[in-house]
């Protein structure tokens, strides 16, 4: 049985189309990447399989449950991280703790002891007072004490700073390891990269690609900025590269795949300066999504 | 100058926001004013019938109440001044309380006044523009009501001196709800301590009004200083300059507060911390009356307070004084026969009816904002069913009206056993809980209304409340058809205990509210949950 099954799962508002068409395929035990720039849909597709919103076409299930037919038993399998925190202003950080997990029906309270530390969490603050990062962490904190077989996370990091973000992947990590399924929607390809084993990718309502991460090179691609002491010189064409020449004595070098073959090459030159980085999804994007639906 | 720019351009921004509102009121003071200006001559043909009518209210404590205290009833203006002033002035306090909290202290909640202030706009100017809002609202009402009354043939100065009065107490109330706007920890509570001074001043009005000697407590209240105002019957304005003076002083506290606090922070703040107390956390719908047991708390006291007061002040009817052709006049407007103390505690359920409507509407507003500040989507993402969630809310505010009937049907009689007695606990109770099945329908059809058009049920649920109750208001004075006057739920009240309970009303109100319930369960089942 899937842990998430969409067939053809569609949701328009008036003239507006926030999905079309989706079909989409999470086995249990999968970390799965839903990547997408804002407002591709991203959230619609989370509250559709919440059962918050009503599809307009198709349909989805959960663990083969119905998610807008059967929504509250198919959420005694699932927990949520919502990409905009939304609690009571007046309660302190463990009374929302204790009220999301009676109305749950009881979760792993050393797990979640141990996360409000390692999230660094002031239980007896009141929610009112913590910042919007740290609204997030409570989110995660009781999403995550669930231990549910479904995590569906909506933009989860949003908010967090780089050690908390390294202390949710961590987090996502130990999940995959009990074999929780983990559907983690993101807009920040490091993130999706570290942490998913597959990942689909949506753009204005539509799934443009999906596979495994090894399949998706161009997901993997680097871009190499290189200055040179001397007049930058013509490397010959190596397979998975395109470079272009970025001043008189630099190179921009976009490589997907491996980077060893460049650095050989590279290092036959006086190369003064070398600097990686991860293309942006934007850049992404712009050469392989913007021509099949632009 | 620029300054003053900035000021226009953000109160029309307000004034567009709040255009569908504004214009409900506008309208209400406008019909009101000229049906009561209008029916007049109708109701009161001879000078004979007037002198027996003056006669009659001039002592009659039971009318006063709702409508404050007759200066002249022998001229059609005098009689307007009472009838329509008196009840519109407390409508214009809770429009200024509404639209200065909403203005002061909703756009802040919302976050957009910290958007505002990013901009190269001074906190000068973001006040500024809410007294120009706020001015702009106040002459729009002023100016429905001259209309209205000079197209009933009142003269013109006089209407004017008589809408001014009739709208005045809005400035004064505003004032209060722009300080609880600047000291509250957010809106609903700045909303509800603004609320309770306007039950307060109604309170306050309503003894000054009918107990002997408190006259001197309706210079306490700025629905007395209209009162006091006189229009049409030897016009002061002294009062109303007191009211302005005032007015202008909670204006400028208002504003040192909000110079100098942090924006998105009440002056008084509470403690950000706090030790964990758990109880009450077990399910939604007991953190629902944990959440509002503050709210709840107050509700009651002023239950418990206007049924005291209202209690006494009916033991304290002295039907001996009134002869009998004037007994049957004042059943006829009444409804029931007011000239016993069983009589007027009767009438007074009206008020708990109405009372429990507004509750209504102010529980389903605290529902709908669980799904506009996101936490509805929160809940449900939880193996909680919706259609649970909705009904236990549903229930909860049922069973809330209900202990609040109790309370207001035991705290009355407790009034009318302080003076003289003569309403026995269980008629005061019946009468008490006979008002439930109107207030089952307003609840029910507030509840259908954020099932099926969410965005607007708020506001247009106290727009039902408001619309049956000018139709009742209407339908004691005008000749109005039958068939509109049924419009009213609360024309299907029978005034127990003076008259007998009707049961196929209050079955058929309950089957109503029930069939509605059901179907705004249904709708509410259907429907996208929205995005916080």
């Amino acid at each position: 049985m899937l842990a998430i099954e969409a067939a053809g799962l569609g949701k328009r508002y008036g003239q507006v189309t926030a999905l079309a068409g989706l079909d989409l395929a999470v086995r249990p035990g999968e970390v799965y990447g839903y990547l997408g720039p804002n407002g591709a849909g991203k959230t619609t597709t989370i509250r559709l399989l919440l059962g918050l919103q009503r599809p307009t076409s198709g349909g989805a299930r959960v663990f083969g449950i119905d998610a807008w037919r059967d929504a509250a038993r198919a959420h005694r399998r699932v927990a949520y991280v919502a990409s905009e925190p939304a609690l009571w202003p007046n309660l302190t950080v463990i009374e929302t703790l204790e009220l999301l997990s009676r109305l749950r029906g009881g979760v792993d309270t050393t797990y979640r002891d141990e996360l409000l530390e390692r999230f660094r969490l002031e239980p007896d603050r009141r929610v009112r007072a913590l910042s919007r990062g740290n609204r997030q962490k409570v989110q995660l904190v009781a999403a995550l004490a669930t231990r549910a077989e479904l995590l569906l996370l909506d933009e989860p990091t949003t908010g967090l700073d780089p050690l908390m973000q390294l202390e949710f992947r961590q987090c996502v990590h130990e999940a995959r390891e009990r074999g929780q399924t983990v559907f983690l929607s993101s807009h920040v390809l490091s993130e999706v990269e570290a942490v998913c084993d597959r990942v689909g990718i949506l753009r204005d309502g539509r799934l443009v690609d999906e596979g495994a991460l090894n399949e998706l090179r161009h997901l993997r691609a680097r871009v190499l900025e290189v200055t040179f002491g001397t007049e930058s010189p013509t490397l010959p064409a190596l397979p998975g590269t395109r470079t272009v020449r970025s001043g008189p004595r630099s190179l921009r070098i976009e490589v997907s795949g491996d980077v060893g073959p460049v650095l050989q090459e590279l290092a036959k030159h006086p190369v003064a300066t070398l600097t990686a980085r991860e293309p942006t999804l934007e850049e992404i994007f712009l050469h392989h999504y913007d021509t099949r639906h632009g | 100058m620029d300054s003053w720019r900035v000021a226009v351009s953000l109160a029309r921004a307000t004034l567009r926001e709040t255009r569908v509102r504004d214009s409900a009121f506008a309208a209400f003071f406008a019909a009101v004013a000229y049906v009561v200006a209008a029916s007049y001559d109708s109701v009161f043909p001879t000078v004979s019938d007037r002198l027996a009518f003056a006669r009659t209210f001039g002592s009659n404590e039971v009318v006063r109440l709702f409508v404050g205290k007759p200066y002249d009833l022998l001229t059609s203006g005098g009689y307007t001044a009472w009838r329509f002033g008196g009840f519109a002035a407390i409508v214009a306090a809770s429009w200024g309380a509404v639209a200065s909290v909403r203005a002061l202290r909703g756009a802040e909640d919302r976050g957009t006044v910290e958007l505002v202030l990013a901009q190269p706009v001074a906190r000068r100017d973001v006040f500024a523009a809410f007294l120009v809002a706020l001015g702009a609202g106040c002459a729009l009402l002023w100016a429905a009501s001259v209309l209205g009354l000079v197209a009933a043939g009142l003269p013109l100065g006089g209407s004017a001196f008589l809408a001014l009065a009739t709208v005045s107490p809005a400035l004064p109330l505003a004032a209060t709800g722009a300080i609880a706007s600047q000291t509250a920890a957010n809106r609903r509570i700045a909303a509800e301590l603004t609320a309770a001074v306007v039950a307060g001043s109604t309170l306050l009005r309503a003894v000054a009004d009918t107990v002997s000697a408190t006259g001197w407590l309706r210079w306490l209240t700025p629905l007395g200083w209209a009162e006091e105002a006189r229009a049409f019957a030897g016009a002061r304005p002294g009062p109303l300059v007191l009211s302005l003076a005032a007015s202008c002083g909670g204006l400028a506290l208002a504003w040192l507060l909000w110079r100098a606090r942090d924006v998105g922070q009440g002056a008084i703040r509470g403690s950000e911390e706090a030790r964990a107390r758990t109880f009450l956390l077990r399910s939604s719908a007991r953190y629902a009356v944990r959440e509002h047991s503050g709210s709840l708390a107050v509700w009651a006291a002023g239950t418990a307070l206007f049924g005291v007061v209202l209690g006494m002040v009916a033991a304290s009817f002295d039907a001996q004084a009134l002869s009998e052709g004037l007994r049957r006049r004042l059943a006829e407007i009444a409804g029931t026969s007011l000239d016993s103390p069983e009589g007027a505690v009767s009438y007074y359920f009206l008020t708990l009816a109405l009372a429990l409507a507004i509750f209504a509407c102010q529980q389903i507003g605290a529902i709908r904002r669980e799904e506009t500040e996101g936490r509805l989507a929160t809940v449900l993402a939880l193996p909680i069913a919706r259609t649970r969630w909705f009904a236990e809310r549903l229930a909860l505010a049922a069973l809330a009206s209900a202990g609040l009937a109790v309370l207001f049907g035991a705290c009355i009689w407790v009034g009318v056993e302080v003076r003289a007695g003569g309403v026995g606990l269980g008629e005061a109770l019946a009468g008490a809980v006979n008002t439930l099945p109107v207030a089952f329908l307003f609840l029910a059809l507030a509840a259908l209304l954020v099932a099926v058009a969410p965005r607007i049920a708020s506001g247009a649920s106290y727009g039902f409340v408001l619309a049956a109750f000018t139709v009742q208001l209407l339908a004691a004075l005008a000749d109005v058809p039958k068939w509109v006057a049924d419009l009213s739920p609360f024309a299907h009240l029978a005034l127990v205990p003076a008259q007998p309970f009707a049961t196929t009303e209050s079955a058929v109100l309950l089957a109503c509210a029930s069939g509605l319930a059901l179907v705004a369960l249904a709708g509410f089942r259907r429907r996208d949950v929205e995005r916080g």
